[in-house]
């Protein structure tokens, strides 16, 4: 069974991820016995998901698209090689 | 999809307009970010992302869609960044963030000082908010690492392959970042929901 450090540093690093059934299998039990540990892994999902929803853009950033975009067919329509 | 259609391809190859248009309608919001999150400001990020579609322009014939032409220009915005590659040495040396990585735990593995527990949750709006201020104390390549494979989806491999750097090292940035923001999150009243399944 991983200690908690390792179940952080399996989860955290992603490195779980790719790892075999043996060793997910052996951390998800860990993780359910462990409300610190699954704490921890439910604030970093929790993250995740929140960046997500932050990256998804503001009105600037589809502005910002647009100017590049306008530029950018000026260069391919200007035969740009 | 991690490879490209051969029609693509080769419209691609050809320059053809319409297929760089839609390339670049695809991409173009992922790029933006990406150089955002690497640390540009909006007119620097807007520029280096049409510098990288000129770069991919220029060598368009070279595209041979075994990987998504998103990765490859990801690849290209990267190196355009040299400032970033400049750090990548540093990547395996100390960071500050690993002692308060370990200070939470006990030389046997457990928790010390485990990950707070569920208060009041925050609504989204804070949550917003307080992930904008704790991103910008990520170091450049940790944030930019984290937002690809977050936000913009990018396989490990893929990521590997942009940020030319090995499994190994990935490992260290992504759990850098993602512990350095959870530690600054937690200390401003984040806590996540108490439960998790593994799937």
């Amino acid at each position: 069974m991983p200690t908690c450090h390792e179940v952080a540093q399996l989860v955290a690093s992603g490195a779980l991820a790719s790892s075999g059934w043996r060793q997910r299998m052996t951390v998800r039990l860990h993780v359910v016995m462990c409300v610190h540990c699954r704490r921890y892994v439910a604030q970093l999902r929790r993250m995740g998901d929140a960046v997500r929803d932050l990256g998804r853009g503001s009105p600037e950033d589809s502005l910002s698209a647009a100017r590049v975009m306008d530029r950018l067919r000026a260069q391919w329509k200007g035969g740009a090689q | 999809m991690t490879r490209e259609t051969a029609a693509r391809v080769a419209g691609i190859q050809r320059r053809d307009p319409e297929i760089l248009e839609e390339v670049a309608r695809e991409c173009l919001p992922g790029l933006l970010r990406a150089a955002r999150a690497a640390g540009l400001s909006a007119v620097d990020a807007e520029d280096a992302v049409q510098t990288t579609f000129l770069t991919f322009l220029r060598r368009a014939e070279d595209f041979d869609g075994r990987s998504r032409c998103s990765t490859w220009l990801y690849g290209i915005l990267v190196r355009k960044m040299s400032e970033l590659r400049r750090s990548t040495a540093r990547e395996e040396a100390a960071d500050q963030i690993d002692e308060v990585i370990s200070a939470r735990f006990e030389p046997d593995g457990r928790w010390a000082r485990p990950p707070a527990s569920p208060a009041a949750e925050l609504g989204q709006e804070e949550v917003r908010r307080l992930l904008g201020e704790c991103l910008e104390g990520v170091p450049d390549r940790q944030r930019l690492a984290y937002t690809l494979l977050e936000v913009d989806g990018l396989s490990r491999e893929e990521l590997c392959n942009v940020l030319e750097v090995s499994p190994n090292n990935l490992g260290v940035i992504l759990y850098r970042a993602r512990n350095r923001l959870r530690e600054c999150l937690e200390a401003r009243g984040f806590r996540g929901s108490a439960d998790a399944d593994m799937s």
